[in-house]
């Protein structure tokens, strides 16, 4: 699908204020977490392939920008979710 | 004739200089060791972690990130202009950038001032040290990224861009994007999910 500068920015904003509505309600839950991680991909994707315009060209630069979202989102999804394994594993 | 007296913009094979890009990868890996060094102390400090973004002034981080993702916007609106060999528009542009980095600084001074007023410090706990380390880090790169885009645009003004030669110009947006990708992950990380 393709977005315009305009619609990816007033989508980025959009994002940002439902943050920031969860942020304010407070009570996160584990599924609020995924989906919170998961507008973070969709905003990163947003900004790489829409107003850096790498979408469709530049590979070797697009992929490690995409995977910077897709890999360390997960990640962290993973460290909040689960934080006494996180402690278990990095316990000296 | 050479393509930028035509006023045809010509696509580089990547979108600034590689040297551009190999800071851009070094300054994302230092924010993603930031943020992992964060989840681990987290881990290892629940209870802090847990109270400490609910002491956050929302606002102002909501603030910087609309600021942010505008910026990022009126910058992309700025390349497009330059390969349209269209330069009022694009200083004009860049300025708008530059006001919004401005604003963020100044929303930034306004959080910590507000911060100092209900007693938060650096040394409070772990969290707050954790948040001033990553937020005060990333308002330095907005510092730098000003800078930048000051100079690009006094170069612009001066006529060193056109549609035919913008990659300077281009290097600075790519480091512009990659301050707004980091505070894209580090807003929701610190503000949010905590």
């Amino acid at each position: 699908m393709k977005i315009s500068d305009v619609n990816s920015w007033r989508l980025l904003i959009l994002i940002t204020l439902v943050s920031a509505l969860i942020a304010e309600t407070g009570g996160i839950t584990p599924g609020l977490i995924l989906l919170i991680c998961i507008a973070v991909i969709v905003k990163g994707q947003l900004v790489i392939d829409v107003l850096m315009s790498l979408r469709g060209r530049h590979r070797a630069i697009r992929a490690p920008m995409l995977a910077y979202f897709y890999v360390m989102m997960p990640l962290l999804a993973l460290g909040l979710l689960f934080p006494e394994w996180l402690e278990r594993l990095t316990t000296l | 004739m050479n393509t930028a007296t035509q006023g045809i913009a010509v696509k580089p094979q990547v979108p600034g200089s590689i040297a551009v890009w190999v800071l851009i990868y070094a300054e994302l890996s230092e924010f993603a060791l930031f943020f992992l060094v964060y989840l681990v102390t987290r881990a290892h400090n629940t209870e802090q972690f847990a109270a400490g973004p609910a002491q956050l002034n929302i606002l102002a981080g909501t603030l910087n990130t609309l600021v942010l993702v505008s910026s990022s916007f009126c910058v992309a609106r700025a390349m497009s202009a330059i390969r349209r060999n269209d330069r009022q528009r694009c200083i004009r542009w860049l300025g708008m950038t530059i006001a919004c980095g401005a604003a963020y600084c100044g929303i930034k001074g306004w959080e910590y001032l507000w911060n100092d007023a209900q007693g938060i410090h650096a040394r409070s706990n772990l969290f707050f040290t954790l948040y001033y380390y990553l937020t005060f880090n990333h308002l330095l790169h907005v510092l730098v990224g000003m800078v930048t885009l000051s100079w690009l645009t006094l170069r612009t003004w001066l006529g060193s861009y056109d549609a035919g030669d913008y990659e300077g110009l281009e290097n600075g947006a790519c480091y512009w994007h990659m301050i707004d990708l980091a505070w894209i992950i580090l807003f929701p990380l610190v503000y949010v999910m905590g």
